[in-house]
């Protein structure tokens, strides 16, 4: 049991394993339930699989976040194993042969891990600073959407409940006492360096795509689409054209080209 | 802002340096770093006060009226001032450094906490008696417990689930930490510096992280051990001490005496190897002689009183309960 | 010489007189309780009504040592002491009066008590105010700490009703919190609860609403999939009805009597769990020649969902199986499992045949001995889920297939008078491939069993 433990976090299994033909994602109800930072996961997670050309089946459940080993959305079923997060499900996915950024130097690879990383510090967290710490958008949109699929009291109880959760991570990270202002510029830095980065190419290394552009498509798409109260980080993403066209081209190639759900 | 304000001095409150670092502190020394390959005028005060800052974290700068704490806020007024160690940069390698100040922040700063605040060998040896040292009365009290709690925190919030054991949450984080310390190791190279012969300001945040875990001595460490097998890292760390922070004759002469005084102490237990456990039983003694005595001689008398429950017990054994 | 003879007395010495009671007439004229601090008079007038009834002795000491006894499990006094004595006044010979010397129970009190449940032990640590307002309200305050990390915390609120001590009526507010590692999963249950009881000439009853916020989450990471996707939050409010009527001579190692337990619960007044669930258990015994006993027990329930959307969720299922019920398998193990964790079942009978002897050669008897007692037994029962596509015959039909069937022998003893162990050399006989079972010794303790 310990190692099988492990490997839920490490998410490192044999190479040996092939992708199953009943792979499932499972995620929260997409139209009612779901939250955009979820949603954002959700989205890169699929761009991934679609872009490596894997078959899944999306699972929508109420429960899915406390379904999850680790408490976060999406997670996916591979066979026996279960496997949440973005990171740890790219690693599964390389580890069953489908390694999208194989072809890239070693310094090339090392750049692909500080973007990812710089997506996770920055707008991961300004997601959720926008669904659970701005106070319009938490009122209007995310405290009722996460509550719709429960009855009274739940519904009440339990996004107060996960507000709660949110804010103490982003304490600790010390976002929770940045303003608005403040996040947008933090946002605006990080989309300079995407865009800088990604200037006129197909995408971020060359014209293959990579995780990278599975996990930036996920979340720049997200929060250029979604219908918020607060449009101020959409407005600074859009600023930047390339990156508005680069989502644009993702999102023609593998979701409407390809008749692919979001 | 465009205006040089030289005749203001920049001030740059930090952490003192041990163990032949400028500062102790990742952050301190990112800011020491950066003011020197950019060639800023600055005053390091080594003021262990973290007390005035808003954030209540070192290093402050003060700059005439200006006040930052965030490395990344300072770096930017120095920028604004035109002392920029990354005017060569392109915009590319400008977007790089951004990436890979995330990547530390994220990959390497929990292993860096984890080390010094959390392992518990490492916390009680070196960390907390260090701290507890150089702060400043009554703080040095309150700043390691404290900080220690919110390393604890950042360390543990990635946690996710109730049943994820913290030795799975501790080799999670080394693992992520070596793998960027690979990723560093490659993108470096064979350079001198990340990007080319000059330094930048991603050299100076590197610094800032790797030099305490080169440099500090840490006990049992696996990053630092992994450290020291990367060995363009090393030379790199080396190479800016080296370059930017010669030791002063003045400091060579400390080292010396302190070379000398261990020497001389180390000496003087393998004389005396038990001087102070000796001291330790000679006082109990001597104690338990006197209490003896008073006993003995009437001096003192204890007496045993018998107080009966005037007031009912608030707590007593109810054996009529029924539920 | 002469012989002297005594003269016999007028009247012999011992003089026996009787009276029939019946027949002396008796008038209550005061009745007087000493002792009352905070307790409300009005309370204590309602009880002793009865007392002025009386009309003759026999009627008086009956009707006095009831309401003696009433005042007793009232629950506030310590000691109720009770004279009758003719009264002061010569009014005539048949006045009489009764004094009740009552000693209220402290403001407060606090206990530290171990409880026993199934094969799982808790402490508890309780904060009583016994009399509350006056009137016999008892608001306690408890804390469990338990096995299988079982935390409670609850706070109650009851009195009696019309002056009844066994009518009472209460609510409780509370929280527990438990992990239930044989089907893979930890539950933490937080509600409030309103409850009725009072007993009728048949039996006790009680009528409970409770409302429930459940949270089930996974024991670890090999929880069985089939009961992950059941984590999350659900929540009960359900109405449900409990019948008692215990004619045996004890609870524990009944002689003589029989027993008789049933409740239906109807859950879905609001909230997301909606299901009617009802179950029974009976119980006779029978005294045989040379102190053995034979003892017969059944057990049966059913539960079936209001909305056919929805599935019954693992927390409410019926588990069949324990080293007290059906032995010879392991707590839970009988029914469908999955990867080890039991899911549960929506029907499930029981049935338990037991032959109850002293130890062989009687070792401490009339003592420590007689707490021992050897048995032997069979356990036969199933259970499980309703087939919603075939009708209530064919169902029925099912629970006679595949029925798990276990025999042995053992010894129980006797604990304190509210609990059971058990020790027992089980041979399960019957069983299932999903079944899990545990032949041989099997060790079992508790305060339910079959």
């Amino acid at each position: 049991m310990a190692s099988l433990v492990a490997e839920a976090i490490q998410a490192e299994i044999g190479a040996t394993e092939r992708w199953p033909d009943n792979a499932r994602l499972f995620q929260p109800y997409q139209v009612e339930q779901i939250t955009f930072p979820d949603y954002a996961a959700c989205l890169s997670i699929k761009t991934l699989l679609h872009m490596c050309g894997l078959k899944f089946k999306v699972e929508l459940r109420a429960n899915a976040e406390e379904m999850s080993p680790s408490g976060k959305v999406p997670f996916l079923q591979l066979g026996a194993f279960l496997i949440s997060e973005v990171e740890p499900i790219i690693a599964a996915v390389k580890t069953r042969g489908f390694h999208l950024s194989a072809d890239l130097t070693d310094i090339q690879k090392s750049e692909l891990k500080a973007y990812i990383a710089l997506i996770d510090n920055v707008l991961v967290n300004a997601e959720l600073y926008l669904a659970w710490l701005h106070p319009e958008t938490l009122e209007q949109v995310t405290k009722p959407r996460y509550g719709s699929v429960y009855c009274w009291p739940l519904n009440l109880i339990l996004p107060w409940r996960k507000q709660r959760e949110v804010k103490l991570k982003l304490v600790s990270l010390e976002w929770a006492d940045r303003t608005m202002e403040e996040v947008c510029e933090e946002v605006h830095t990080c989309c300079q360096a995407l865009s800088e980065r990604l200037e006129k190419q197909q995408y971020f290394f060359g014209s293959k795509p990579t995780e990278l552009d599975a996990v930036v498509f996920g979340h720049l798409y997200t929060l250029i689409t979604t219908e918020l109260p607060n449009k101020a980080i959409a407005d600074v993403i859009n600023k930047f054209q390339n990156l508005v066209d680069f989502c644009t081209r993702v999102d023609q190639i593998y979701f409407k080209d390809l008749n692919n759900d979001y | 802002m465009w205006t040089k304000m030289a005749d203001d001095a920049l001030v740059l409150e930090v952490w003192k340096g041990d163990w032949d670092l400028p500062s102790v502190d990742s952050d301190c020394l990112a800011a020491i770093a950066y003011c020197k390959f950019s060639g800023v005028p600055v005053k390091v005060k080594p003021t262990n006060n973290p007390w005035k800052s808003p954030t209540g974290y070192l290093p402050i700068m003060k700059h005439g009226t200006t006040l930052e704490t965030k490395v990344s806020n300072i770096f930017a007024h120095l920028r604004l001032q035109g002392w920029g160690a990354d005017s060569n940069l392109t915009e590319k390698e400008g977007a790089d450094v951004i990436a890979f100040c995330a990547l530390l922040s994220e990959k390497l700063q929990p292993a860096l906490l984890y080390s010094w605040w959390i392992d518990s060998k490492n916390y009680v040896d070196l960390t907390r008696p260090w701290y507890a040292k150089a702060s400043p009365f009554p703080l040095n009290y309150y700043v390691p417990g404290k900080w220690q709690r919110q390393a604890s925190c950042r360390v543990y919030h990635q946690k996710g689930g109730d049943d994820i054991e913290d030795w799975e949450v501790e080799a999670k984080v080394l693992k992520e930490a070596k793998e960027c310390l690979n990723s560093l190791s490659y993108k470096l190279g064979d350079q001198d510096f990340f990007f080319g012969d000059l330094p930048s300001s991603l050299d100076a945040i590197v610094f800032g992280y790797l030099a305490p875990i080169l440099k500090a001595p840490l006990s049992g460490s696996q990053l630092q051990s992994h450290l020291r097998a990367c060995d363009n890292l090393c030379r790199l760390c080396n190479r800016i001490l080296h370059r930017f922070f010669p030791p002063t004759p003045e400091e060579m002469e400390e080292k010396r005496k302190l070379k000398e005084k261990e020497a001389k102490a180390q000496t003087d237990s393998l004389e005396f190897p038990h001087t102070r456990r000796n001291k330790i039983l000679a006082g109990i003694f001597a104690f338990t002689a006197m209490v003896v005595y008073a006993f003995m001689s009437g001096l003192v008398q204890i007496e045993f009183v018998d107080e009966n429950n005037q007031s009912p017990a608030p707590v007593s054994s109810d054996n009529n309960e029924e539920d | 010489m002469g012989t002297v003879h005594a003269k016999e007395p007028e009247k012999p010495l011992n003089v026996r007189r009787s009276a029939n009671i019946k027949n002396l007439p008796v008038k209550v004229e005061k009745v007087v309780i000493d002792g009352l601090a905070k307790t409300k008079d009005d309370l204590v007038v309602q009880l002793i009504q009865p007392v002025f009834g009386a009309h003759n002795f026999e009627e008086l000491i009956f009707t006095s040592l009831e309401v003696k006894s009433t005042l007793d499990r009232l629950g506030i006094f310590k000691r109720v002491q009770m004279t009758i004595d003719t009264s002061d006044e010569s009014f005539g010979n048949d006045g009489y009066k009764i004094l009740y010397e009552v000693e209220e129970k402290r403001t407060f009190s606090g206990s530290v008590n171990t409880l026993i449940g199934n094969n799982e032990g808790s402490l508890l640590f309780a904060f009583k105010f016994p009399n509350l307002f006056g009137r016999a309200e008892r608001l306690s305050m408890e804390h469990t700490y338990g096995t299988n990390n079982t935390r409670g915390f609850g706070v109650e609120l009851e009195k009696p009703v019309g002056g009844d001590p066994d009518t009472r009526l209460g609510g409780s507010v509370y929280q527990t919190q438990g992990e239930y590692p044989w089907s893979g999963y930890k539950e933490t249950d937080r509600g409030v609860s309103l409850d009725l009881s009072f007993p009728t000439r048949l039996g006790a009853h009680g009528v409970k609403w409770a409302g429930e916020w459940r949270e089930l989450k996974s024991l670890s990471r090999s929880t069985s999939f089939a009961v992950r996707e059941q984590a999350g939050h659900s929540l009960k409010s359900s109405l449900k009805h409990t019948f008692v009527r215990d004619r045996r001579d004890d609870a524990i190692l009944p002689t003589t009597g029989t027993f008789i337990k049933t409740s239906q619960e109807f859950a879905g007044l609001g909230g997301t769990a909606e299901f009617v669930k009802g179950d029974i258990e009976l119980q006779a015994n029978k005294s045989l020649f040379l102190d053995t006993v034979v003892q017969m027990s059944l057990a049966g329930g059913f539960m079936k969902s209001t909305d056919p959307q929805k599935e019954i969720k693992i927390n409410d299922k019926f588990f069949l199986g324990g080293p007290l019920t059906l032995r010879g398998f392991n707590k839970h193990g009988v029914g469908p499992h999955s990867n080890g964790n039991a899911l549960g079942a929506d029907t499930f009978w029981l049935g338990a045949l037991h032959l109850y002897t002293p130890l062989p050669f009687r070792p401490g008897k009339g003592g420590f001995g007689d707490l021992f007692k050897s048995h032997f037994f069979v356990n036969v029962g199933n259970c499980i889920n309703y087939d919603y596509n075939r009708d209530v015959r064919d169902n029925a039909r099912l629970l006679g297939e595949n029925v798990r069937l276990a025999y042995g022998l053992g010894v129980v003893l006797r604990l304190g008078g509210v609990a059971r162990l058990e020790l027992n050399y089980v041979i399960p006989k019957w069983l299932q491939s999903c079944d899990s079972a545990n032949p041989g010794l099997q060790f079992g303790i508790g305060l339910t069993f079959l």
